[in-house]
């Protein structure tokens, strides 16, 4: 953030108007005068005009929402169960037709409903890993942004070694140390996005701890946690929202690797768009395309719609 | 000089003789998150070959756009509503983008406000100068000879050696002569400057405005000026257009507009500044009442209505007539023959007494920084001392120690050992965080930018009663009360106090900054260029709050500021720095009015002033130089104009009392200061540091 120090009042750049701020005095009320937190409303009220005008936002939303529906009405959805006893499964191997729209399985399973029932697993754990993520690297952000020095110095070098190893490989080591449960993916795959995190939220910290509210809050006597947590931190949640939807939208990828390489912590026969596309891809070349590309393609949408929220997220926070 | 007729809307540009700009009617907005927002509300005028017109306003009023827009800069967001714009006769709206690179590169050029983000820091300055010359189709030999002299022209010593520097190596002042240097690389009719001196100091501010002045002799190009200092208007200015709103509201001959103001606006504006040596004495500043209209507001009739003392229903429903008051002078006012009943304040009658009593005491306070092994004295054993209820103006270049001097008193850094910081007699620790609570209530600071030095998410409310109850134990209803209490005393009201910073305007919330610099009830209270980041209307009434809290709390100010009017106004004793001293310390009346150190009389020849020339300008050679090695002896003899080789360059000269209360650091006798000065040719030349 660029320290302001010119000796005269800023001039009227073009590129730095908001017009929308309402401005109050105590002389003259114009009219139209808005109450305390009528600023604030019509600034949320036209960034979310903006957002729903944005096709982006929208589709991804929609995506989004799919799978999220999905996910909790499973059962209502789906045509069949996800794993069916033996007397109620359908004929194995067929093509998407008007019956099993998705086509059916070896072991003669709808995918579509397979489809379906997978998003479960993946839309609890990519935001709890997200989650946990944001927390800490929040923690971590602030300690080292806010007191710099030899903390910072340590946890800097720490975090640039940890973000020079590619992370599939770190997980798929973690998971074969400390076992393949599903607590265990979430944990880890938290723990690999924490330097991430720990980053961005450090750089927001260093710029508002140059700012003069903080400078302030020293020379009243502020205790360095109160600075923190009650000055700094308010300052900051946009960058926080926006970095916690585009962590999912790289937990969502990550977990379903993790699972197509079979360390997703999840069992066979449980529906798992990574798994079954690890089950069936050998199948490609048999000419059974269809096992392995719906959930492929589920992946797909699911990770896009989240980073399409995210990104128009980020754009409209920023105006 | 020739004065074109009035502009007039209405009219086309005459065809016979065309203007080097001519804007006509301008109707401009920004889209702001999808709503346009109207910034320019009409705006003509015309600008002569030659002649240098110069638009002056306060912020928002549309003069940086209009500057931008002459040469269809605009944001991505803006949206023209109507009107033209004419450079020599070229209509810039119609130009397709090959033309308009074509234009912009041979025929108008542009002067920024910060040069530093002007040039690119990774090329030389050679090449980036050369490219001028380039992109006009000069071969590269030529270019390079061309540059050279381009250098040469704006004055810079060793034009060959800066040519090999980067950007970062050079100085603000230099680099702004250098983008001069590149903007008259193509001999442009039209030359706009976008407040050029605006980050600089004055002393350098004055170099740059007489290069620019000399300039304008030397070539034809007619000069577009945009700058909120009204000096600068006045001194570089032949026409001046003063913008409200998004209009012109008045434009004349620069000397007669500030002489003879015909609009309420410009007058109130002129009487808002601390000039003509007034102090705060004397008269409580002029205040302009209301806000600065925002962006976008509907303003109907006259866009100054809702804050003019001569506002009545006539203005609310009908446009004001453009009235012709002399040749080329009009103003957008319905009442011009009213004028006069806009009055200045009533002489002061309030008694600002400085008490007896040393509130703070340095004695022998140095502060040494390390950077990259090297010790780097930023302040080098200064004493002073502050009386109750007085303000004492610091005052110096940026890079003087000003700033340090400030954060050393508070804490914020640890002064080095040997030196020591007394409050009323007890010394305190160096560390804030070390202090005890009665030290951390005695001192608070007002900072420049009230946008940084408040809270954005906190209420003004949270931010007042968290300081109260932190600094002086007071909580719950208590503690309400002593903030509904200052708020009253900053005349804010009530409902402001649930509101957060963002909704306030600049004024408002710098009043929030001084509540809560007062809400500890403190002895000493610096404020670190307070009203800087303001415009001059709300300055004003800053300033008067500034000084009735002073005389109620008889409280002690360190006033740091650029700004020497204010200085004037509101200290009443001036210290100036050099380098990390202190160079000479005295009244308000000993700094302005007497025997001054070479440096102090280098620095207020400097400053360009609204109400006409200085008589005898002093410029400074060169840069001021680093702290991490000042020169030997006196620090100054480097750039003194009556430095005696031999001696100021051996022995640092002693603090000598010249008279009672008036010190100051400089060898030569008072009879040998009061002897004028020759200015010789060389000393004009910008020198590298």
């Amino acid at each position: 953030m660029a320290d302001v120090t010119t000796d005269d009042h800023m001039a009227d750049k073009p590129d730095d108007l908001d017009g929308t701020t309402e401005i109050v005095d105590l002389e003259p009320v114009s009219p139209g005068q808005v109450d305390a937190g009528g600023e604030r409303r019509q600034v949320r009220r036209e960034r979310r005009r903006l957002l729903f005008r944005s096709p982006a936002f929208v589709f991804g939303v929609v995506v989004l929402s799919f799978w999220v529906i999905c996910a909790l009405f499973g059962d209502l959805i789906a045509p069949y169960a996800a794993n069916p006893t033996s007397d109620l499964r359908g004929p194995a191997r067929q093509a998407p037709s008007l019956d099993y729209l998705f086509g059916t399985d070896t072991a003669g399973r709808d995918v579509f409903s397979r489809v379906i029932f997978g998003a479960r697993s993946i839309l609890i754990m990519a935001p709890t890993a997200a989650v946990i993520s944001v927390i800490a690297g929040t923690l971590l952000g602030l300690v080292m942004g806010y007191f710099r020095g030899w903390i910072d110095e340590i946890l800097s070098r720490i975090i640039e070694a940890l973000l020079s190893i590619p992370v599939i490989l770190i997980a798929l080591l973690a998971l074969s140390v400390l076992g393949q449960s599903r607590v265990v993916v979430v944990f880890t795959v938290a723990a690999l996005f924490t330097p991430v995190v720990t980053r961005t939220v450090r750089s927001s910290v260093l710029a508002e701890a140059q700012l003069d509210y903080v400078t302030s809050a020293r020379l009243r006597g502020e205790s360095a946690l109160f600075t923190m947590t009650r000055e700094i931190l308010p300052n900051i949640t946009s960058t926080i929202v926006v970095e916690f939807t585009v962590r999912v939208g790289y937990a969502v990828f990550t977990i379903a690797t993790l699972s197509f390489l079979a360390s997703g912590g999840v069992q066979p026969p449980t529906a798992d768009w990574g798994l079954d596309i690890a089950e069936t891809f050998q199948l490609i070349k048999a000419g059974q395309w269809w096992p392995s590309l719906f959930p492929a393609l589920a992946i797909a949408s699911l990770v896009i719609a989240v980073n399409l929220v995210a990104d128009s997220i980020d754009r409209v926070s920023k105006l | 000089m020739s004065q074109p007729a009035p502009t007039d809307p209405r009219v086309a540009p005459a065809t016979t003789a065309p203007a080097a700009l001519s804007i006509r009617d301008l109707h401009l907005a920004y889209k702001v998150r999808g709503v346009p927002r109207a910034v320019l509300r009409g705006v003509s005028f015309d600008v002569a070959p030659g002649e240098a017109f110069g638009l002056v306003g306060e912020s928002g009023c549309g003069k940086s756009t209009t500057a931008y827009a002459a040469l269809r800069y605009m944001p991505d967001n803006a949206v023209v509503e109507g009107g033209d714009i004419f450079v020599d006769g070229n209509d810039v709206m119609a130009m397709s983008n090959s033309e308009l690179r074509r234009f912009r590169a041979n025929e108008a050029s542009m002067v920024y406000q910060d040069p530093v983000q002007a040039m690119n820091p990774a090329l030389r300055i050679g090449r980036q100068v050369e490219e001028c010359f380039r992109i006009i189709g000069r071969s590269k030999a030529d270019a390079r000879k061309d540059a050279l002299h381009a250098l040469e022209r704006v004055k810079i010593a060793s034009p060959a050696s800066v040519m090999d520097r980067y950007p970062h190596q050079l100085s603000g002042g230099m680099l702004q002569r250098v983008v001069v240097a590149m903007a008259l690389a193509s001999d442009p009719k039209l030359l706009v400057l976008d407040e050029p001196t605006t980050g600089l100091d004055a002393t350098v501010e004055a170099e740059v405005l007489d290069l620019v002045r000399t300039l304008r002799s030397e070539t034809n190009a007619a000069i577009l000026l945009i700058a909120h200092n009204l000096g600068v208007i006045r001194s570089m200015c032949d026409r001046v257009g003063v913008m409200y709103a998004g209009r012109i509201v008045e434009e004349g001959d620069a000397q007669r507009v500030f002489e003879d103001p015909q609009h309420p606006y410009t007058k109130g504006l002129l009487n808002a500044i601390p000039r003509q040596g007034i102090r705060k004495t004397d008269r409580a500043l002029f205040t302009i009442p209301g806000n600065l209209p925002l962006i976008g507001t509907d303003l109907p009739t006259c866009v100054y209505v809702d804050r003019c003392p001569l506002a009545d229903d006539l203005c609310r429903t009908e446009v004001p007539p453009q009235v012709q008051v002399e040749s080329g002078h009009w103003t957008l006012c319905h009442h011009v023959d009213r004028l006069n009943e806009v009055v200045e304040p009533e002489s002061n009658t309030t008694d600002f007494h400085v008490g007896d009593e040393t509130v703070i005491q340095l004695d022998a306070v140095s502060k040494t920084f390390r950077q990259r092994g090297e010790d780097v004295p930023a302040l080098v054993s200064v004493d002073l001392g502050f009386h109750e209820g007085e303000t004492l103006g610091l005052v110096g270049e940026s890079g003087s120690g000003k700033s340090t001097l400030a954060k050393t008193m508070l804490g914020i850094h640890a002064s080095d050992d040997g030196g020591k910081i007394s409050l009323r007699g007890r010394v305190m620790k160096a560390k804030a965080s070390d202090r005890i609570e009665e030290s951390t209530r005695a001192i608070s600071m007002i900072f420049q930018n009230p946008d940084s030095a408040l809270n954005r998410v906190w209420t003004v409310r949270r931010i007042l009663t968290r300081t109260v109850t932190k600094l002086t134990g007071v909580k719950g209803k208590e503690a309400d009360r002593r903030v509904e209490e200052l708020a009253e005393a900053m005349r804010l009201s009530p409902r402001h106090l649930d509101m957060r910073p963002r909704q306030l305007s600049g004024g408002l919330k710098q009043r929030v900054a001084i509540a809560r610099a007062f809400a500890g009830n403190p002895d000493v209270v610096v404020c670190d260029e307070p009203t800087s980041a303001l415009d001059v209307s709300v300055q004003a009434a800053i300033l008067n709050l500034l000084a009735d809290l002073q005389n109620v709390e008889r409280t002690s100010y360190l006033f740091i500021t650029h700004d020497i009017g204010v200085v004037r106004y509101l200290a009443d004793r001036v210290a100036v720095m050099y380098l990390g001293r202190i160079m000479e310390l005295g009244t308000t009346d000993d700094i302005f009015k007497g025997i001054n150190h070479p440096y102090t009389e280098a620095l207020l020849s400097a400053v360009p002033s609204v109400d006409g020339e200085a008589e005898n300008r002093i410029p400074l050679n060169g840069e001021i130089p680093s702290p991490a090695n000042p020169p030997s002896g006196c620090v100054f003899h480097t750039r003194c104009h009556r430095a005696i080789a031999g001696v100021c360059d051996v022995d640092e000269p002693p603090m000598k009392e010249i008279s009672p209360g008036h010190s100051i650091k400089c060898v030569l006798t008072v009879e040998q200061l009061s002897q004028p000065v020759e200015i010789s040719e060389r000393d004009q030349l910008a020198e590298l540091a």
